[in-house]
């Protein structure tokens, strides 16, 4: 399958800084050769692709745009460029990475890859010192 | 809201049920916003395995079918007090949290938008119809395709400028509520008419269009409906609230 080139008409590239542009790069490889060959499968079945969380951890796609507990601190641009090619993907893979804070199992178990995502970074954020947030924002 | 929260010695015992949650049978740990007996609403942290929380899956989904959707009950279901986010209270807490996905949104439709518009531009690049001309060159599918390559040309300039105020610290809470509307709206619109453009063959799944077609509706209405979101602008540019 060819790769995605790009829906630019207005020079918007020209807007992006290189980080903003990698940022981008990585996602758009990462839904051309890992989403795209299996999301219709997962559609027809009404399956989540699980299989692609720990890829996602290490890549940093989870909580992408908070500070510490080993995110990738991604601007928010950089954030919405890649939830932009997620959901080239498929709406269900963006929703996981962006409205959901909550981790599979395997998640926390791929010890390489960030545990942490929005709302449990938002959690930290919220919650003080005292309150055991053990099994969510551990640093990676 | 009508999930409760009562103070028991060092526990909260949590009553109440919460639907349409993104992964919830797969989860270890739950958010659940809950009121208080002072009927201010507060954030507790539910782990997998607590006595009293059932979460099942959603089955019949038309759309979001690649994604695990739940249901949440919880019955005399109790948490440690320590599980209470300390820091917030009220709809702060809550509101924040949709502030940041419905950024993620604003952006992510933009590239369902991406998608159903190149497929149909290539499509009809190729589909040869009357005189054995791409129907590319006809004008009706050309107003489609400059409509489609003008919204999401728009829709880059508006959550570009949110993302910049949001790196900034200036963005405001109905800033998203522009991207989020315009830019899901738009990508909505968009799905249709690719799959117009490709007739028949825009309803099967061995293109992308109408999976995203499904999907988007959902979109549409979660993380804040199209006319919520409305009100929250409406609100802010006219100084009157007419959510009720």
């Amino acid at each position: 399958m060819p790769s995605f080139g790009s829906v630019d008409f207005l020079e918007f590239d020209s807007l992006l800084s290189d980080e903003e542009k990698l940022a981008r790069k990585t996602a758009r490889q990462f839904v051309d050769e890992k989403v795209l060959p299996i999301i219709v499968r997962h559609d027809r079945e009404g399956t989540f692709p699980i299989e692609l969380v720990p890829e996602m951890a290490q890549l940093g796609f989870f909580g992408a745009n908070l500070k510490g507990y080993g995110c990738a601190e991604m601007s928010n641009v950089e954030y919405g460029v890649v939830m932009q090619e997620l959901e080239r993907g498929d709406s269900g893979l963006r929703s996981f990475v962006s409205v959901q804070f909550t981790h599979s199992a395997r998640t926390r178990r791929n010890k390489s890859g960030c545990r942490c995502c929005n709302r449990a970074k938002r959690l930290a954020a919220l919650g003080s010192p005292n309150l055991n947030l053990a099994r969510i924002p551990a640093p990676c | 809201m009508l999930t409760r929260a009562v103070k028991k010695g060092d526990s909260y015992i949590l009553d109440g049920e919460k639907m349409w949650i993104t992964n919830g049978t797969i989860a270890d740990v739950a958010l659940i916003w809950a009121k208080g007996e002072d009927e201010k609403v507060r954030g507790f942290l539910v782990e997998k395995g607590t006595p009293g929380l059932k979460a099942w899956t959603i089955h019949g989904k038309h759309s979001l079918r690649a994604s695990i959707t739940a249901g949440l009950s919880m019955t005399a279901c109790k948490i440690p007090a320590g599980n209470l986010l300390p820091g917030v209270e009220g709809l702060r807490g809550p509101l924040s949290c949709l502030d940041q996905a419905r950024y993620g949104i604003g952006w992510g439709a933009i590239g369902a938008a991406m998608a159903c518009y190149d497929t149909a531009l290539t499509y009809a690049k190729q589909r040869k119809q009357f005189e054995n001309r791409p129907i590319a060159s006809h004008q009706l599918v050309q107003e489609k395709l400059v409509w489609m390559i003008t919204e999401i040309t728009k829709a880059q300039l508006l959550a570009l400028q949110v993302g910049r105020l949001k790196d900034q610290g200036r963005v405001h809470a109905t800033h998203i509520s522009m991207l989020k509307m315009n830019n899901v709206w738009m990508a909505r619109e968009i799905a249709r008419m690719a799959r117009e453009i490709l007739g028949a063959n825009g309803i099967v799944d061995d293109t992308c269009v109408m999976r995203h077609m499904n999907n988007l509706e959902s979109v549409y209405t979660y993380e804040g409906t199209h006319d919520i979101h409305k009100l929250i602008i409406g609100e802010r540019i006219t100084g009157f609230s007419a959510f009720v």
